[in-house]
């Protein structure tokens, strides 16, 4: 793939929910390109339906209008294991909260992705990617008991684990202190050029959407790219 | 690696891991299966023991029955028969006497071929052949008299000397009950008692042993029978008799305990179940989000719980042996019974069978759950469950599709599908009553809380918020407290109605059997006595229907119940016991009859309906003029007839009375019956009470025993619900002492809101055992006895709520985090 490759593309996708006092649309026609490698920072006032469009993004929710593409591949309607298969293959994710798998150590979580893929591990790479997150001294730990900044570590690793296309990150370090926050920020950022991962992050924190390569501002249930 | 590797590797991890979460279907699931291989071993052996002793208990492989002599060769005869050895045998009622006492006992008339098959056990001695002077007398017979082996008791005319103690006899399956004590003597020993055959109501019997019974010959057998209605054929294995009847009744009985213990424990496994998705479902919605499918998520879940299934199974299937065979060595050492070994592997395979199947159903509509689970709320958050009526439909599918494993294995226990479905029904109708009415109470409860005071307000408000899993507790809880508090104050109620109320009001003494030549004699020395004559009769039509020509023909509309022989007494006066409820009292007027009133309703007999009886041969007919009520706790002797002395009178009958006399007459009574009449028996009711009791206590040991394993997983439940939720109740603690909550105080609202609901059930529960026993005692066992308080249910009901409180107090003590880190821990 070259860098000027499109790794996604969406085009006129929208959103409605259906609630008890009628439809509710939280996006309309949004359309984007975005390229290998790129970084890209979505941001938006809070109910703007960043993380809905984060979701449709990762397949864990599908538009009601519109069509996109993840590398080079129509992905609108996939059915349900199709998504799962082509999530695990394409698609990191890191959350907000961690989310980490509680009865699975640090090396587990990592690891889980190729598994549930099916994929051979190679050990060798995984301690890498483990010594890169500076958790070779907690690779066999239960994550309960790590610290918040040590988990979305782990939350980074397990998300490349499988080397995605994708990597979608929903206010990664909302829930860290400032100093923590910048740390894993900084080994996110390091490992996605290093890797050349497309990222997409969304954030409130303008100090981390200025060092992204575009932003997105959501408004009016639409995408506008800053300049 | 493999879908299957992956899907071993993740459920054992889980398992692992989170083993806490595994605990109480583990528990529910072994206990079920202890109970139900315990229960399918003994019931398999005990139906071995009755086949294979099937010749021993019945006395020989045909036997042939009547109350009057008859010639027992000549009928095989006629059936082509040649018995390899017979025996013959007669048995009645008589007293015997030594110096000091005397006692009514069942006599056995044996021959020297007795017994045919099996042996009659003896304490420190073997019994070879039945000799002449001598007696065996059992263990009870003995203490009734007050003598030991080598001393002398007499019996009519003549004495003997008790040649041993019988422990058990091959008729028998337990050496204890009878309501009598037993002798056993010869032939040359009764006649030199002097007493006359005629006297006696006696069972002759002619026992045969017969190499092989062909079809040909049950054949001829069963023509005998219909040919002689005075003669009861009997073959080995053929025909269903007291002992096989009573071995399926309490057979039945324990099945209860099984299906009761199965579908608490299926509630358990599904509950749990439910509580680990629930629970996990952040971690579970990550795993489809890192790309695993649904259907593989099931799987993995799935076979986490096949991983407790196994051990519980193995566990509960080692421990039920391991019990079983205490029981069998139990049961030989005390009853002197070698229950058989049945084939163990077959019904332990049987049982880890249904436990599969029944965590199956119960885990399928908990895991539908999962495939609910969307990672896009991780995402989003919000909550996807279905509420409102699709969410309760979907609980009357799940708990549908958990039921059906429940009947299978209820129909499989109870040979029959009907009776599974109604009993499976009938546990699941009271059960979702009970879940429903707590859930609305709670709801109720809820929506008004503001009205209520805020320590109040949290608990209701935890208890809403429990859900699902805590009406389940409490339904489970529930249930099994109600079904304990019943059984306890039934037992109560009996015992009470037995040892005082019935004490206060009964006869002191019955007197048995009493022939028309000997009564005036008796009257005359003990004029204390009331004396009834009670003659055996059949009912032939009741005005234009007639009951014995309309039962041969099948006719489903008469009750079987009128085709037997009633006891027909007359009189001039109603006793006192007595009251006439409808028309009017005889008085002794020839050609009236006056019927029970409880009879007639079952019967359809109207004041002016017409009864004709049989009586030896004889019609006799009357008119229906009076109903009557007895007082039950009277004692006095009950009739469902009582006609004139005009119309029956001139019929042979046997003769019952009783009398309220003190011991010294009751000894003096004693002394003359046995010497002067020895086929007449005296009962003392208080020994007869005292018997009573201890059956009834036997009888509710078993049906306890029913009750103790649902109870133990309904605690558990309960127990589990406490563990499982410490760590929100921690967290919602913390939050209300940092906004000023004392620590005292918080310490009380958490102990409270972790009793509420086994409180909450145990006084529903005691407040529904005592309204159902009220109801049983009124109108089904018909005892003017309301037991309301009984301190060892309260005392129990203390126990189960001190646990819990135990646990709570546990986990609360041992809990060292301080404040602020309970607020940040995770």
């Amino acid at each position: 793939m070259s860098d000027s490759e499109i790794i996604l593309k969406l085009d006129n996708v929208g959103k409605t929910f259906s609630t008890s006092s009628g439809p509710l649309q939280i996006l309309s026609d949004v359309s984007c390109e975005i390229r290998r490698g790129e970084k890209i920072a979505i941001i938006g006032p809070s109910g703007s339906g960043k993380s809905t469009l984060l979701s449709l993004i990762g397949l864990l929710d599908t538009p009601t209008t519109g069509t996109f593409d993840i590398a080079g591949e129509s992905v609108t309607n996939l059915d349900e294991a199709a998504k799962a298969k082509f999530r695990n293959k394409h698609i990191g994710f890191i959350f907000q909260s961690f989310e980490l798998i509680a009865p699975f150590t640090v090396a587990e979580n990592i690891v889980a992705p190729l598994q549930i893929g099916g994929q051979t591990i190679a050990y060798k790479k995984i301690n890498a990617l483990i010594e890169t997150l500076g958790l070779t001294q907690r690779r066999d730990v239960m994550t309960q008991t790590l610290s918040g900044g040590e988990k979305q570590r782990v939350a980074i690793g397990r998300a490349l684990a499988n080397k995605p296309t994708l990597l979608l990150a929903d206010e990664p370090t909302g829930s860290l202190d400032r100093a923590t926050g910048e740390k894993v920020l900084s080994l996110l950022l390091d490992t996605v050029k290093e890797t050349n991962t497309t990222l997409i992050i969304i954030t409130h924190d303008e100090t981390i959407s200025d060092r992204m390569d575009r932003i997105f501002v959501l408004k009016d249930k639409t995408l506008h790219e800053r300049t | 690696m493999s879908a299957l590797k992956l899907i071993l590797l993740y459920s054992l991890r889980i398992v692992r891991r989170e083993w806490r979460r595994f605990v109480l279907p583990l528990v529910s699931l072994t206990v079920t299966s202890i109970v139900l291989v315990v229960i399918l071993l003994i019931t398999a052996s005990s139906t071995q023991l009755l086949e294979e002793q099937a010749r021993e208990l019945q006395g020989g492989d045909v036997v042939f029955e009547s109350n009057s002599p008859f010639d027992g060769a000549t009928l095989f005869s006629s059936a082509d028969i040649s018995p390899s050895d017979v025996s013959e045998k007669i048995s009645f009622s008589g007293t015997l006497q030594s110096e000091l006492r005397t006692s009514a006992f069942t006599v056995e008339v044996v021959d020297a071929n007795y017994p045919l098959y099996g042996e009659l056990l003896l304490r420190n001695d073997i019994f070879n052949q039945i000799e002449n002077d001598i007696v065996y007398i059992d263990e009870i017979g003995l203490e009734r008299l007050g003598v030991s082996v080598g001393d002398s008791v007499s019996f009519g005319d003549a004495s003997f000397i008790v040649a041993g103690e019988v422990l058990t006899k091959p008729t028998s399956l337990f050496g204890g009950f009878s309501f009598l004590p037993t002798v056993f003597m010869s032939i040359e020993s009764f006649a030199k008692a002097g007493i006359d055959p005629a006297l006696l109501r006696a069972e002759y019997s002619y026992s045969a042993k017969v190499s092989a019974i062909s079809s040909e010959m049950i054949a001829s057998l069963r023509a005998i029978e219909e040919t002689s209605p005075l003669l009861n054929v009997n073959i080995a294995g053929q025909d269903q008799r007291g002992l096989q009847f009573g071995l399926a009744t309490v057979s039945d009985f324990l099945i209860i305990a099984v299906l009761i213990t199965a579908v608490l424990a299926a509630v358990n496994v599904y509950a749990s179940t439910l509580y680990l998705v629930s629970v996990e479902r952040k971690s579970l919605a990550v795993f489809l989000a890192l790309g695993m499918i649904k259907t593989r998520l099931v799987w993995v879940l799935g076979t986490a719980l096949m991983y407790v299934v196994l051990l519980a199974s193995a566990l509960g299937t080692l421990l039920g042996i391991g019990l079983f065979k205490l029981l069998q060595s139990g049961i030989a050492s005390h009853y002197l019974i070698s229950l058989p070994t049945p084939n163990i592997l077959t019904y332990s395979l049987v049982s880890c069978v249904l436990i599969f199947l029944i965590s199956v159903m119960s885990f399928i509509p908990a895991i539908r759950k999962s495939l609910e689970l969307n990672p896009k709320q991780i995402l989003i958050g919000g909550d996807d469950t279905p509420r409102g009526r699709r969410s309760f439909l979907s609980l009357a599918v799940i708990t549908f599709s958990t039921l059906v494993p429940l009947v299978l294995l209820a129909s499989f226990l109870l040979q029959s599908i009907l009776q599974g479905v109604l009993v499976i029904g009938g546990i699941a109708v009271i059960y979702i009553f009970v879940a429903i009415a707590y859930t609305f109470f709670i709801r109720i409860l809820y929506k008004q809380r503001v009205r209520i005071p805020f320590f109040l307000r949290s608990i209701v408000s935890q208890k809403y918020a429990d859900g699902l899993f805590g009406v389940v507790s409490f339904a489970s809880l529930f249930v099994a407290l109600a079904a304990l508090c019943t059984l306890a104050l039934t037992q109560v109620s009996l015992e009470r109605f037995l040892a005082n109320d019935l004490t206060q009001t009964i006869p002191s003494t019955y007197i048995l059997d009493v022939q028309p030549s000997q009564k005036d004699e008796l009257a005359e020395n003990f004029p204390q006595i009331e004396l009834f004559s009670n003659v055996r009769a059949r009912i032939i039509a009741i005005d234009e229907l007639r009951i014995q020509d309309e039962l041969a023909a099948g006719n489903l509309d008469v009750s079987g119940e009128l085709g037997r022989e009633f006891n027909l007494t007359a009189r001039n006066e109603l006793l006192q016991s007595e009251s006439i409820v409808d028309g009017e009292w005889s008085a002794g007027r020839s050609g009236e009859i006056s019927v029970d009133e409880e009879f007639a309703k079952q019967a359809d007999i109207e004041i002016g309906s017409k009864i004709t009886f049989s009586i030896q041969g004889f019609e006799v007919s009357g008119t229906v003029t009076s109903f009557r009520s007895t007082d039950s706790r009277s004692g006095l002797p009950f009739f469902y007839f009582v006609l004139s002395p005009e119309d029956i009178d001139m019929f042979p009958s046997v003769y019952f009375g009783y009398a309220y006399i003190e011991a010294d007459i009751q000894a003096a009574l004693g002394r003359f019956v046995a010497t002067t009449m020895s086929n007449v028996s005296v009962l003392e009711t208080q020994a007869l009470g005292t018997l009573l009791l201890q059956l009834v206590g036997t009888l509710l040991i078993l049906v306890l025993i029913v009750t103790l394993p649902p109870l133990l997983i309904a605690t558990l439940l309960i127990a589990m619900l406490v563990v499982s939720s410490y760590a929100t109740r921690r967290r919602d603690g913390a939050r209300l002492r940092a906004l000023g909550m004392t620590r005292k105080r918080s310490f009380w609202l958490y102990i409270l809101e972790t009793l509420s609901v086994a409180s909450l059930a145990s006084v529903f529960a005691y407040g529904i055992g005592v309204l159902v026993t009220l109801l049983v005692n009124t109108y089904f066992l018909k005892l003017d006895v309301s037991p309301i308080y009984d301190t060892g249910l309260i005392v129990g009901l203390g126990l189960i709520i001190f646990f819990i409180f135990s646990i709570a107090l546990y986990l609360y003590k041992t809990d060292t985090l301080e404040l602020k880190e309970i607020l940040s821990h995770e």
